[in-house]
């Protein structure tokens, strides 16, 4: 230990988008649970998909893609809650109050967070998805394939949606702060409230809840779309934007508040 | 400088800080003293632009903080010891600080150094006592090289070694030119470390300014004579207006007078003196007088139990 503090040898250091990313992706990258989720979200579609193989053993398309859909169920939870994390590992220490002062402007480090939620759950969904699809195709011996442009709208739209749960959980995340209720508003948010919302026997609220990302996604998952919910296109314009409705509250939020 | 113009802040019904203005100014270590609840923290916390204030402003080296474009260059906080992940290294910790302001690996190996946390680094936060995790508090507020620095009780877990380092570095920081803002509970280190000084108590300045200054306006400055002729001195002190009181082995402790003064009063009176000592009042006493009207958790006086222990 030495009782002066040397001079700091480099240029003066300034606050950028590029380096609270690069903040947030080394604070990701040193928690073994973001590992351990993201492992766990691929390993768990997988398995999955392969047990509702037996559900529907016929090699069609519909049952390939019916099973690899089953599959993403229990990655979305586990992916949401790697969104959670990205929010509130930080609050739930309060060691926000360290990034915070080193980003005083606080937007750029709502964006970096959320960038990164997009990023990783993207990466996770695509890997996920990768697995599964060919162990679908696999163990049905054959129903679907890659080349099909049906089937690659329905896996790329599996892969957008996980990218869009993850940045819902990060905002959710930064407005509540903890863990639990991160996770339980985030579900309320994707598969609740349009329900209850349903309940409301005004079309208009029938049309605001088919708006709901848990329910606009509902055409995601197979080449033949249920006509009573949002298109694919359609479903996807109502996911992104709900997402991003999320990121602008969140990034308002937390501006205005005490940290 | 850190200027503090008229700072409120209210916690639902609660006044945590009440039109709060000072100024630090650089080149100084300033104490910020005041009982629990006093508003200290949440000031700290307003400075470094984690809370809004309800009304009032802080500028931060002549502009507001929360604009920077080089906050850790601008400002170093520790704010509290326990905002560090448990399941990250010291280093990854600092790495990640470093890298939202740009700056370099090598700068978290140097405050790694500074806090004597090297060996340490690697290690998970979660295995850290709480003087290993002020010590990381610390390198965090040092690596951005900050012209001011907010420590809110730095030296809280530290062993004596790292009590004096800590005075030391604080010292020659401000000797270096830069502006440094400290609380302490611990009143003999402020007593060592502060050379201005900022009295809160319930979210009120109470008293500002050099350390000397604030012990003398609210201590009363006695001075301890001893003399064989104690009743003649007392009767000659009583004359000019001074009180006296026996120390119970031979001296007097006179008040309400210097101790110059006493020396030429019993010259006059050829009183022989064999001591003649002025007694300043310590930070301490200082401390509680002027926040004996402010305590928001004032301590019970102890019991007497009938077996003559306090309980």
């Amino acid at each position: 230990m030495t009782a002066t503090s040397p001079a700091l040898s480099t240029q003066e250091p300034r606050v950028s988008f590029g380096g609270t990313f690069a903040s947030e992706w080394l604070k990701a990258r040193s928690l073994r649970s973001t590992w351990w989720l993201g492992a766990s979200a691929v390993i768990s579609m997988a398995l999955i998909t392969a047990f509702w193989t037996v559900a529907g053993p016929q090699p069609t398309e519909q049952n390939v893609l019916d099973a690899v859909a089953k599959g993403f169920g229990a990655c979305e939870i586990l992916i949401i809650l790697i969104g959670t994390l990205i929010a509130t590992a930080d609050y739930e220490n309060h060691a926000i109050t360290v990034f915070l002062a080193a980003v005083p402007r606080r937007t750029p480090l709502v964006l970096a967070k959320v960038l990164l939620s997009a990023i990783i759950g993207l990466a996770v969904a695509g890997l996920a998805t990768a697995l599964a699809f060919p162990i679908s195709v696999a163990l049905h011996g054959g129903g679907a394939s890659f080349t099909d442009p049906a089937v690659l709208r329905v896996l790329g739209e599996i892969i957008l949606f996980g990218a869009c749960v993850s940045v819902i959980a990060t905002s959710v995340g930064l407005v509540f702060r903890s863990t639990i209720a991160t996770i339980g508003v985030t579900l309320g948010f994707l598969y609740l409230v349009p329900i209850l919302i349903s309940f409301i026997p005004l079309d208009i609220f029938t049309l605001v809840s088919d708006t709901f990302p848990g329910n606009a996604a509902t055409n995601f998952f197979g080449t033949t779309a249920d006509p009573s919910r949002l298109d694919p296109i359609s479903g996807l314009i109502a996911t992104l934007a709900w997402t991003t409705a999320w990121v602008v509250f969140a990034a308002a939020w937390i501006k205005r508040r005490n940290a | 400088m850190i200027e503090v113009e008229n700072l409120t802040q209210v916690f639902g019904d609660k006044v945590a800080v009440d039109d709060l203005s000072f100024t630090v100014g650089s080149g100084t270590v300033t104490g910020l003293l005041g009982p629990n609840g006093a508003g200290k923290s949440t000031t700290m916390r307003m400075i470094v632009g984690l809370d809004h204030p309800v009304k009032g402003s802080v500028r931060v080296n002549g502009a507001d903080f929360r604009n920077s474009s080089r906050p850790l260059r601008d400002l170093g906080a520790l704010l509290d010891p326990a905002a560090l992940h448990p399941g990250r290294s010291g280093r990854m910790h600092l790495r990640a600080i470093a890298a939202t302001n740009g700056i370099p690996s090598s700068r978290v190996d140097e405050v790694l150094r500074l806090t004597g946390m090297t060996d340490a680094a690697a290690r998970r936060v979660g295995t850290y006592s709480l003087g290993m995790r002020q010590r990381i508090g610390i390198a965090a507020a040092l690596l951005g090289d900050p012209q001011t620095l907010v420590l809110d009780e730095p030296v809280n877990g530290l062993d004596p070694d790292g009590v004096h380092w800590v005075r030391e570095l604080v010292t020659s920081l401000a000797a270096d030119g830069r502006t440094v803002l400290v609380s302490s509970h611990l009143m003999s280190e402020m007593a060592l470390t502060a050379d201005h000084l900022i009295v809160m108590g319930r979210g009120r300045l109470i008293a500002q300014g050099p350390v000397a200054d604030v012990i003398a306006r609210a201590t009363q400055a006695d001075v301890l004579v001893r003399t064989p002729q104690a009743q003649s001195l007392a009767t000659a002190l009583a004359g000019i207006g001074a009180t006296t009181r026996p120390t119970g082995d031979g001296g007097l402790i006179v008040t309400n007078t210097t101790a110059p003064q006493i020396g030429e009063l019993a010259a006059t009176h050829l009183i022989p003196l064999y001591e003649l000592t002025p007694q300043q009042g310590s930070l301490e006493e200082a401390f509680l007088t002027l926040t004996k009207d402010d305590q928001e958790y004032a301590s019970g006086v102890p019991v007497e139990k009938t077996d003559g222990r306090t309980r």
